[in-house]
């Protein structure tokens, strides 16, 4: 009875962890600089998948997309391809590879949202995500 | 050699007609957008009938131009066996050549169609769009996927991917406009190729293609092709297998052939970032008979961009392309 008791206990305090630590995720927002116009811009979330596969490599009017990653060692990053292209950065090398040997090379990645942001601003047809907290007035969310 | 001279030209003419005017002060971009890459291997092979031979396999480079336009170009210019040590016991370099494998323009038309034209790997088999050799875990190639169909044409493709439900489904249409002339020794002879390959990619890719062309020769005739192919990962282990069957159209024998390959992790054992590789083949060819391939292999991801690979391949029948015995190779892209 007293190692039942203490195995629930174990548990809860991991559950409760758990859970904790699923609150403290940051919600991600995609993002594109202030200037560009949301309405050439509409894409679903599998659509979203295919930009970040480099599938799809053009916006709808022609313009190139030039997506940004964060570098495969940010928490963000693990949250982002997880949520998004459904593994880990350490899952998709055969992928990446496969794309090089078409000439087609995975998303520039960065060290930080910052560097995400200046690289948006700075550069046409360019997407990336950030911590939706870190949203100034350089960059817009997508819908 | 013709025939890389009319791409090389067409390539220069569609340059300088799609693209707008270089100007000095455009001179740094228009070279910032090359990009240059490629890959490499070298192997050992033991043969069970034969002496040994060492070669570095191939040399290849990867070019890619893009800008913000719609218009992207790529080629893949291979030197084949540069070096090789055989029968004569030496090194020698009379085996190498110069070989124009890929060499196409894209044109984005829309963000789901895509217009290509030129020389391009053909779209019917998962391991003849995934061939070099940092992307395959094996040294030799399964004879259904090289000697069934034509492994590259010349001509316009159609291709782009749609979003379906989780998946991207990816489309390639194609046809050939121009034969290839320049042939290699033992090399099959295909024209009038053209087709379709569909494909779903999800945790499991799947993919198929249909294709019909005519194969001159002894055994020639006219084909239409099936082919389905299929990869998947189970408890980290990867599963993969591709079968085509050929019919020919006067309804004699058309040919087949598959096989099923899987890569099983070593992880568990001690010996990290090392695979088990197990690979069975069927093959048959009207008048050749059929061949049976078993393979056992490991192969060590040494980092990311470089394969070592060990292999013991047995069966029954001889085939050139597919020697029993043992074999031995590194590859890398670079």
């Amino acid at each position: 009875m007293h190692s039942l008791t203490i195995i629930i206990l174990t548990l809860s305090i991991m559950a409760s962890f758990s859970a904790i630590a699923h609150e403290r995720q940051p919600i991600i927002a995609v993002v594109v600089d202030a200037k560009e116009n949301l309405t050439e811009l509409k894409f679903t979330n599998n659509e979203l998948r295919l930009i970040y596969w480099r599938k799809q490599l053009y916006w709808p009017m022609g313009r190139r997309i030039k997506p940004i990653n964060l570098t495969a060692e940010h928490p963000l990053r693990s949250q982002f391809t997880q949520a998004v292209l459904g593994s880990l950065p350490k899952m998709q090398i055969d992928y990446w590879n496969g794309l090089y040997f078409d000439g087609i090379s995975p998303p520039h990645s960065v060290n930080s949202e910052e560097a995400v942001i200046r690289f948006i601003t700075q550069t046409d047809g360019a997407i990336g995500y950030i911590n939706a907290c870190k949203i100034d007035n350089r960059v817009k969310p997508l819908a | 050699m013709r025939i890389s001279c009319v791409f090389i030209v067409g390539s220069l003419a569609l340059s300088i007609g799609l693209c707008k005017p270089v100007f000095s002060e455009e001179t740094a971009n228009w070279k910032e957008n090359f990009k240059l890459g490629g890959f490499s291997s070298a192997g050992i092979i033991i043969n069970r009938d034969e002496s040994p031979e060492a070669a570095i396999n191939e040399v290849s480079l990867l070019l890619t131009w893009a800008n913000d336009s719609r218009l992207s170009f790529f080629s893949e210019l291979e030197l084949e066996r540069p070096l090789s040590w055989g029968d004569e016991e030496k090194f020698s370099r009379k085996e190498g050549r110069l070989d124009l494998e890929r060499l196409y323009f894209d044109y984005n038309i829309s963000e789901k169609i895509n217009f290509r034209a030129g020389r391009f790997l053909t779209p019917n088999s998962r391991w003849n769009l995934l061939r070099a050799p940092p992307l395959v875990w094996t040294s030799s190639r399964p004879l259904a996927t090289s000697r069934l169909f034509p492994t590259r044409t010349d001509g316009l493709m159609l291709h782009g991917a749609i979003p379906f439900k989780n998946s991207a489904f990816e489309y390639k249409l194609f046809a050939e406009l121009l034969e290839d002339q320049e042939q290699e020794n033992n090399e099959l002879e295909f024209e009038h190729v053209r087709g379709a390959r569909f494909s779903l990619k999800n945790e499991s890719d799947l993919g198929m293609s249909l294709v019909s062309f005519e194969e001159s020769g002894v055994n020639g005739g006219s084909f239409r092709m099936l082919g389905l192919d299929y990869l998947t990962h189970i408890k980290g282990i990867e599963v993969s297998a591709e079968g085509f069957q050929r019919f020919n159209t006067d309804n004699k024998d058309g040919g087949s052939g598959a096989y099923v390959q899987t890569a099983v992790p070593l992880n568990s054992v001690g010996f990290h970032d090392w695979y088990w590789i197990t690979r069975l083949e069927t093959f048959q060819r009207p008048n050749e008979g059929s061949f049976e391939r078993w393979l056992l292999g490991a192969t060590w991801r040494i980092k990311p961009t470089q394969l070592l690979k060990l292999e013991f391949i047995g069966g029954s029948g001889d085939q050139p392309e597919s020697p029993r015995g043992f074999t031995a190779s590194f590859a890398l892209f670079f």
